[in-house]
């Protein structure tokens, strides 16, 4: 299946989803799932499988004993694909399927009273997992699942922290989300004479080719398919496999396994709760010359990304600022609720909100102006990144930031209209880092790709294993290779194949698709056409220096004959690119609110935002990643959320209750990028921009509302609620000092 | 999301309708922009056997002028309110609530039928209808009763309306330009309240609906006496919540509602409506 380019089938609605790819399926699947947060489970299958249209009912006893992880990278392996121990609310005991719909959910209905629930002890806080004798999951002793650390000594860390003139500490809390991608998660799966078919809307369909054919030990190809928006929920195996075990059990037949709505909102993955301790000692000039970073997020039962997202967390709040003694622990905590998850930012969201609301309370006490605190500290070209231990390079903090101070000028000198008329205004700030690759110095992040040219047609196809999920890697990749091809882009194709043997790269995530994919495209269409050439210069017997190639690709000619490129054999190239570099790209951001101090709502009216991308090969594409990053944004600073009831389940259901942003009320975002100065080393010399982008909003945020209403959140999302009970408490406390304040916090 | 199995009929006057009704009793569920109906059919929260659609029902869609009430036929959609340059100058206060409601897709297949007999204490157009004190028309086997809407509402999605009666017309009292006010609070533009008060002023006083504050629309009537009693619009503000016993739910606890409704209150009696 060839495209160019999504937006026109998306637009038509042509496009195929996994379901819809998924063609005539002859049964219809769905999970079975706890509702106590911790038990010991068993489904009385006979008589599941005794209701009408019901083929398959499967529980525990069903599936491969080994445990693997849900995380496609590597996570522990911590997970079973149906387990009979149930370690949160909605966790994945079985799953049936019927031959229609309509008996699916009748016998869905039915479930409930079928599946039995011997309650466990259970971990139902964040506090609970410190304190509580019961453990969420015994593989996690003391329910830690991840306990690291970055940067200096500990010890060491805290003597230059006592050593410095001032010491400021604050603590942000976090409130988990679950994504609210579109379309939600679903696999098809059916076994043929030469394996399995497998549909699948992974962020990383390669990876997950490979531990499914591993899993089942069978020859696995993943048919190509359009993902409805992943934002890092799509970057967990927990579908596929189950839906493989429907189709093995019913002998091979095609299967379409589908969640639920409230499924994907209350019991999928979640952006982590938690929080995030932050200690800074400074001096009179607001230089910093120590820092502390404790993160605590909240895992759930299992791992899956919980270790990595936290690390990264630690990461981006150590590295904004590596002035003096830098030293961050991240932690993941088992408890039996929602398990945290990717999450586009992973980690950086909370991570920034932390840096940047203590950052400004720094600068709030010194008195010093809240651009210039910043510009005294930032990460600079040549400072030693605390993550890595590894000078950073090609980074441009403080270039962001003043174009930022430039840009805001005017913002911050117009009163922003709307409602209420005596709402208060405030403007915020807030920088953040990102990474462009999924790499580490020892862990290199690699792309292969493939281009083909069909002579016939004159078309060149690039094949790749990543989807298109809207984030708009396809026209991307079509506009690397055309420009280096001299191609029109119509006559430029992108393949999505996932098939063993097929050019491996492991999906989109991290925001590597410009850099690292990129650049594997860009080195395969450079190989593409030199191959062309050597070709046709064998044909004409002469050194392929002396042959040229026509605009339009019709002929090779070396002066005086000629070959049609039509009448060349077909050629496929390859091409890898691996990077240690993670691509450090800096940003920053600002955001101008309207409180009102009456019933707590706040409204963004205005977003600012400045990015160092690199090489910005699509400025459209790149203007709507940040566009779309500033509205996910505004979500989590304001209103997504996952709310736990006492038993840990989540009361949210759906899009009803989960509130993502709408297109009514938005604010205007101005979007601007740094002029290509600081490139990556890599081929494209872009950087990423889908996360970046999303970092500081929530922390611009919480800034402007603390300019306008005197008042610090400490907490995401910031509710209207929030906001009303921190200004009682200012006005309750207001004879107290604000040390006073920010100690009791 | 899969609604539950159920015969389809279509009803080409009150009178079948009513006879429909009769026929299938408590298993039928008439069907008018089906905006309410269909989301609680989907979530299995109704499983009507039979739904008899309103749908080709003529002459139930009129805003039109009666003595000095402006009756409003029940098929009448909210953007037909929204956009009635009649009902905004005999009764704004209704014609600004139905802008408010959901978005414009909802605005234009919802009715007030829908909105008032549904019975959902999150819906605006009710609190309007409380405000200005007006009258659900029905019609049933044994003809037209009028119902006052403080009589109508009974508890959660339960209204007096009987299962062999259709909901025809509503009936409002005109205001003219005399001050009005109403305020929706919520997260997000076009999302439900999460509280709402309407507030209508009239001789020697002033009617108060709120949205959201308990198992139905309700009627501030302490505060309403406050108003009566000359009291200082803050004073009354501060009696909105006296009569409510609104819920806590992910978006709000109860005592943020409470809240919301008396600063809702202060800027509606104010004159405010807010978008
Ligand atoms: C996403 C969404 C957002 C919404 N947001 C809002 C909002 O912000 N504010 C708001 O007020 N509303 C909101 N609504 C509800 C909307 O206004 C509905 O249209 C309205 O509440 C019901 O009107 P309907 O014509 O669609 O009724 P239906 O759904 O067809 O019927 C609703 C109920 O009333 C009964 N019924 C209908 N007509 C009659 C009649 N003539 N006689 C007797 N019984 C009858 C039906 O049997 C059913 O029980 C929203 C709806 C949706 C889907």
């Amino acid at each position: 299946m060839a495209r160019t380019v999504d937006g026109r089938p998306k637009a038509r609605g042509e496009a195929e989803f996994v379901a819809d790819a998924v063609e005539q399926p002859r049964l219809f699947g769905a999970l079975l799932t706890t509702r106590t947060a911790h038990c010991r489970v068993t489904v009385d299958l006979d008589a599941l499988r005794a209701l009408p249209g019901v083929v398959v009912a499967l529980d525990h006893d069903s599936v491969p004993a080994t445990l693997y992880s849900t995380n496609p990278h590597g996570g522990s392996a911590d997970t079973s694909v149906f387990t009979d121990i149930g370690r949160y609310p909605g966790d994945i005991v079985g799953a049936l399927a019927a031959r229609d719909r309509r008996s699916l959910q009748h016998a869905l209905d039915q479930s409930a009273e079928l599946i039995t629930e011997q309650p466990l002890p259970a971990v139902l806080s964040l506090e609970d997992a410190f304190t509580a004798n019961a453990e969420a999951n015994p593989q996690y002793p003391g329910n830690v699942v991840s306990d690291l650390r970055i940067g200096a000594d500990e010890a060491a860390a805290r003597e230059a922290l006592a050593a410095c003139a001032y010491q400021h500490t604050s603590t942000t809390w976090f409130e988990p989300s679950p994504h609210g991608c579109l379309e939600r998660l679903a696999a098809g799966a059916e076994r043929g004479q030469d394996g399995w078919r497998v549909w699948s809307p992974s962020q990383c369909p390669a990876l997950v080719r490979d531990l499914l054919a591993d899993m089942f030990a069978a020859d696995v190809r993943l048919e190509p398919v359009f993902v409805g928006g992943g934002f890092g929920g799509k970057e967990e195996l927990t579908l596929e496999p189950a839906a493989m075990l429907l189709s093995a059990a019913a002998g091979g037949t095609r299967v379409l396994l589908e969640s639920s709505r409230r499924q994907m909102t209350a019991a999928h993955r979640a952006r982590h709760g938690g929080y995030i301790r932050v200690s800074t000692g400074y001096d009179r000039d607001g230089i910093f010359g120590a820092r502390l970073v404790d993160v605590v997020f909240e895992a759930g039962p299992y791992d899956g990304h919980s270790s990595t997202v936290a690390a990264n967390a630690a990461n981006a709040a150590a590295r904004l600022y590596p002035r003096g003694t830098v030293t961050a622990r991240s932690r993941a905590m088992a408890t039996n609720r929602l398990p945290g998850g990717a999450f586009r930012g992973y980690g950086s969201i909370q991570a920034t909100f932390a840096v940047e609301t203590h950052v400004d309370e720094i600068a709030a006490r010194l008195g010093l102006d809240r651009f210039e605190i910043r510009r005294r500290n930032l990460a600079r070209a040549g400072d030693v990144d605390p993550a890595t231990g590894l000078p950073m390079h090609d980074i441009d903090a403080i270039g962001c930031l003043d174009q930022l101070a430039r840009t805001a000028r005017t913002v911050i000198a117009t009163r922003a209209s709307g409602e209420p008329s005596e709402g208060l205004d405030g403007w915020g700030i807030s920088m953040l880092v990102s990474t462009s690759a999924a790499a580490g110095a020892d862990k290199p992040d690699h792309a292969e790709v493939a281009c083909r040219l069909e002579p016939g047609s004159g078309t060149v196809i690039v094949e790749t294993s990543v989807a298109e999920a809207g984030q708009g890697i396809y026209p991307l990749l079509n506009r690397i290779a055309a420009n280096a091809l001299g191609l029109d882009r119509d006559r430029v194709l992108v393949e999505h194949d996932v098939r063993a043997g097929s050019p491996n790269d492991p999906g989109m995530f991290g925001s590597r698709g410009a850099n690292v994919t990129g650049s594997a495209v860009l080195r395969a269409s450079m190989a593409l056409r030199r191959e062309v050439l050597a070709r046709g210069a064998r044909l004409l017997a002469v050194a392929p220096d002396v042959v040229e190639l026509d605009a339009e690709w019709t002929v090779i000619r070396d002066g005086q004959h000629e070959v049609k490129v039509s009448e060349l054999d077909p050629i496929r190239v390859c091409a890898e690119y691996a990077t240690t570099d993670p691509g450090l790209a800096f940003g920053a951001q600002l955001a101008q609110v309207r409180c009102d101090p009456r019933t707590g709502a706040v409204r963004v009216q205005r977003v600012v935002a400045v990015h160092d991308a690199g090489v910005v090969l699509d400025e459209d594409g790149a203007r709507a990643q940040v566009e779309g990053a500033v509205v996910q944004g505004i979500g989590a600073a304001l209103s997504e959320r996952a709310t736990f009831r006492p038993d840990g389940s989540i009361a949210e259901s759906g899009f009803v209750n989960h509130l993502v942003p709408t297109a009514v009320g938005l604010p205007a975002v101005s979007v601007s990028f740094l002029p290509a100065a600081a490139s990556t080393g890599s081929t494209t010399g872009a950087k990423g921009i889908g996360e970046a982008a999303i970092m500081g909003i929530a922390a611009a945020i919480g800034n402007a509302v603390g300019s306008a209403l005197g008042v610090r959140a400490r907490e995401l999302p910031i509710t209207g609620e929030r906001v009303l009970r921190l200004l009682e408490n200012t006005t309750r406390d207001a004879s107290r000092s604000d040390d006073e304040r920010v100690a009791a916090s | 999301m899969i609604p539950a199995a159920f015969a389809y009929r279509r009803a080409e006057s009150v009178a079948e309708a009513i006879e429909l009704l009769a026929e299938y009793g408590d298993e039928a569920k008439l069907l008018a922009g089906g905006h309410s109906l269909l989301p609680i059919m989907k979530f299995r929260l109704a499983a009507p056997s039979v739904v008899i659609d309103l749908g080709g029902v003529g002459g139930l869609d009129y805003i039109r002028a009666d003595g000095d009430e402006i009756a409003i036929g029940a098929l009448t959609r909210h953007v037909d309110l929204e956009t009635s340059a009649e009902l905004g100058a005999a009764v704004p206060l209704l014609r600004h609530a139905a802008s408010v409601v959901g978005d414009c897709q909802i605005r234009h297949r919802g009715t007030i039928g829908g909105s008032v007999a549904h019975g959902d204490p999150a819906a605006d157009l009710p609190s309007a209808l409380m405000a200005l004190r007006g009258t659900v028309v029905v019609e049933g086997p044994s003809g037209r009763r009028e119902i006052p809407i403080d009589d109508f509402y009974l508890g959660f999605l339960e209204t007096a309306l009987g299962p062999d009666e259709v909901l025809v017309e509503v009936r409002v009292p005109r205001r003219g330009d005399r001050p009005w006010g109403f305020q929706k609070f919520r997260r997000r533009s076009i999302d439900w309240a999460i509280v709402g008060v309407a507030y209508q002023s009239e001789d020697g006083g002033g009617g108060i609906g709120l949205v959201n504050m308990g198992p139905t629309t309700l009627r501030a009537a302490t505060a309403e006496a406050a108003l009566r009693g000359a009291a200082a619009p803050d004073d009354v503000a501060q009696l909105a919540d006296a009569d409510a016993d609104p819920i806590g739910d992910a978006s709000a606890t109860p005592e943020y509602r409470r809240h919301l409704a008396r600063v809702l209150l202060a800027r509606a009696l104010a004159g405010g409506a807010s978008t």
